[in-house]
């Protein structure tokens, strides 16, 4: 069930925070052992709080769309009273003694937390593999990964477990799961989220977003996080307030160099099918470029190493022990980078943001996949992309860490699957600022190429 | 300061050093006065090693922290080849001095630099990268000088640690009355465990004389790091941003 279809059907008395609550603590009791997706269920404080939320609402107060909602959170933030464990033995022994701000603002509009959720250690990887607590599995095949890092938020909205997520997007950290799971992922413009409690990896590229089942249950938690929804919105507004951009004026630019060179044939198909859908729907799409794209790989490391240095340094040097092997590498690596390379990042960041900017000039989106291959078998290291054999972890953040290093807002959309039944994601990129705008974009491409596409767990 | 035949027993030792054939005249004269004097020179055994080590990895440059006479860094100045170059560092003057005369009487004056001064100080002036880096310092600074060491070896390259075994003090209730300083034997205990678990290093420990670590810097851990750096410093950014190929639209206003 959507939050949208939630909100209406709570209001008209044919469900109950506590009903929906208890279904969500359900399936986690029936599915959670498999595919790991919780740390910490909160089955009594969520019932509590469900509760609550339906006596306020029989009382007359109506917080607005999230009230009463079951979500989740990624175990990168603090929620008051429980440990935030960032899936590190590093953390242990943490108890946050405050709400993180965007964790604060969805409990003022009324949602209910039904727990933590699993990721890739400190959200740094892409995979959920290295984890304190286990790998996270996908819930499409049990022996695949759900994509990372938000890799329990995706399997929690996927399966029931929770009616949305809240993800933190520092390469792709969403939007991956996101894909990989087929579910709508956004990662809002930088900035427009709080990081004020989330456990950092990389501060210049850190967001935090929902994970949803759809694009306007993805606008909804959004205004709530941003604090651009009303504390108490009067029950008309329940669904967002975003209408969709009208498709048949739609101008998309698509940048077929390096976003497009290296695709799973699968992949590949659908996104040329979800063009096709587009442009029959009327919509204009244009091939644009972004020259330097290649370089979005080694700009990202030599800001994010450092960034991320800077925050382990103690506790690598004082427990290098507790921390995943794959994890405390790349950590190190922050150890050898160059001041020098460092400014010649930032330098490359400017002229990456010019070209994002410039490609969008003249369009409301760009558009181009999420993930260049389907969810990654468990413990692969390489995968066979095309004709050339890869390795997973460039291919996860492949075409989704541009828009960290250049702050754009950017949104994943379900668009078909593979021959195997796995999910394909189509992304949406908007101008910076405008991630409204982006969302309508969003609204009206959603039901061009998701509409077709009937997800089977 | 080491006490003989707590790790390899006597008889065990007297054996390997009857068949070692490496050691010269010059380093059997100042072993002799390095025992005279009690200072904490490496044996014959160990000085074999290393110079085993320089030459198995082909070492044209090589650190030695702890100087002290010049006896180890004899071993190591004899494994290099001419062009090749030794610097090592040395907290005394005095032994720095007579360090000099012994690389002289050994005939390796030509690559073999003394560097006077902290050590650690000195570190932030040395560039790299070293094939070898021998540390024999103070060993309170064993685990600050870590990292800046393995930043200075090239991958593949040899960070060997002497007295890592610290005359089995090291291991906890083996030695029933310690003679080292506590903050010694701690400061050892602790770098044992970061050269275990550092990632950029395969480490041995061989349990000769007061125990040898021979870590190795892996060579493929930093290969993505350097390739993006390449990328990175190969970069050209004259071109400007490439406009749409196409018109500009007016976006969607309703």
């Amino acid at each position: 069930m959507t939050i949208t279809d939630f909100s209406r059907r709570l209001r008209a008395g044919d469900t109950t925070s506590e009903a929906e609550t208890r279904a969500c603590l359900e399936r986690i009791a029936q599915d959670n052992a498999r595919l790991n997706a919780f740390i910490l269920v909160m089955a009594d404080e969520a019932l509590e709080q469900a509760r609550r939320a339906d006596r306020e609402l029989a009382d007359g107060r109506d917080r607005g769309p999230l009230h009463g909602v079951p979500m989740s959170i990624k175990d990168l933030l603090d929620v008051q009273g429980t440990p935030t464990t960032a899936a590190s033995r590093v953390r242990e022994g943490h108890v946050a003694s405050a709400d993180a701000m965007a964790v604060a603002r969805l409990r003022d509009a009324g949602a209910v937390f039904v727990g933590k959720t699993n990721l890739h250690e400190f959200a740094f990887g892409t995979t959920n593999e290295d984890s304190a607590f286990g790998p996270a599995r996908n819930p499409f095949d049990d022996t695949r990964s759900p994509g990372g890092s938000s890799g329990g938020s995706a399997i929690s909205v996927r399966t029931g477990m929770a009616m949305a997520s809240i993800g933190t997007d520092t390469g792709g950290s969403i939007r991956i799961p996101a894909a990989a799971c087929g579910l709508v992922g956004l990662k809002p413009t930088y900035g427009e989220v709080s990081t004020d409690g989330v456990v950092p990896l990389s501060r210049s590229c850190d967001h935090v977003g929902p994970l949803t089942q759809s694009v306007s249950d993805a606008a909804v938690v959004y205004h709530v996080l941003s604090g651009r929804a009303p504390a108490t919105a009067p029950a008309t507004t329940l669904t967002t307030a975003l209408t969709p951009a009208p498709v048949e004026r739609l101008r998309l630019g698509v940048p077929r160099a390096y976003f497009c060179d290296l695709l799973d044939d699968d992949v590949r198909a659908r996104f040329e099918e979800a063009l096709d859908r587009l442009r029959a729907a009327g919509a204009t799409i244009d091939e644009v470029a972004i020259p330097h794209a290649a370089l979005t790989g080694p700009v990202y490391l030599h800001i994010s190493l450092p960034e991320a240095i800077a925050y382990h340094r103690t506790t690598l040097d004082a427990m290098p022990e507790r921390y995943t092997a794959p994890v405390r590498q790349r950590l190190e690596w922050g150890k050898y980078v160059m001041g020098e390379d460092y400014v010649r990042a930032l330098a490359a960041r400017d002229v990456l943001c010019r070209e994002v900017d410039a490609a969008l000039s003249g369009h409301d989106a760009l558009v181009l996949p999420t993930l260049p291959i389907p969810a990654p078998p468990i413990g692969a290291a390489s995968i066979r992309v095309g004709a050339s054999d890869q390795l997973v972890r460039n291919m996860m953040l492949r075409l989704t860490q541009l828009f960290n290093v250049t702050g754009h807002p950017a949104i994943a959309l379900p668009c078909g699957a593979t021959r195997d039944g796995l999910p394909c994601s189509l992304q949406l990129v908007g101008a910076r600022s405008e991630t409204d705008a982006l969302l309508r974009v969003a609204l009206a491409s959603e039901a061009q190429v998701s509409s077709a596409f009937t997800i089977v767990t | 300061m080491l006490i003989m035949g707590q790790i390899v027993p006597d008889a065990v030792e007297g054996y390997l050093a009857g068949l070692n054939r490496l050691a010269d005249d010059v380093l059997l004269d100042i072993a002799r006065a390095g025992v005279e004097q009690d200072l904490p020179l490496v044996d014959a055994e160990v000085g074999a090693l290393l110079r085993v080590l320089a030459t198995s990895v082909g070492a044209t440059r090589i650190l030695e922290i702890g100087t002290a006479i010049g006896y180890s860094g004899i071993w190591l100045a004899g494994a290099l080849p001419p062009g090749g170059m030794l610097f090592t560092m040395e907290m005394d003057p005095e032994r720095a001095r007579v360090a000099r005369d012994n690389f002289a009487r050994a005939g390796v004056s030509d690559r073999a630099s003394v560097l006077v001064g902290d050590a650690q100080r000195l570190l932030a002036k040395v560039a790299g990268p070293f094939d070898l880096i021998f540390q024999d310092g103070d060993k309170k600074l064993y685990g600050p000088m870590l990292d800046r060491l393995v930043a200075l070896l090239r991958p593949g390259g040899l960070l060997v640690t002497d007295n890592v075994l610290w005359s089995g003090e090291v291991v906890p209730g083996f030695v029933a009355n310690p003679q080292h300083k506590t903050a010694d034997t701690s400061a050892i205990i602790a770098y044992n465990t970061q050269l275990s678990a550092n990632p950029l290093l395969m480490t041995s420990i061989v349990p000769l004389r007061d125990g040898v670590a021979i870590s190795v810097k892996t060579r493929t851990e930093l290969e993505p790091l350097e390739r993006a750096r390449e990328a990175l410093r190969a970069a050209d950014f004259n071109q400007s941003p490439a406009p749409s190929l196409q018109a500009p639209a007016s976006s969607p206003k309703s």
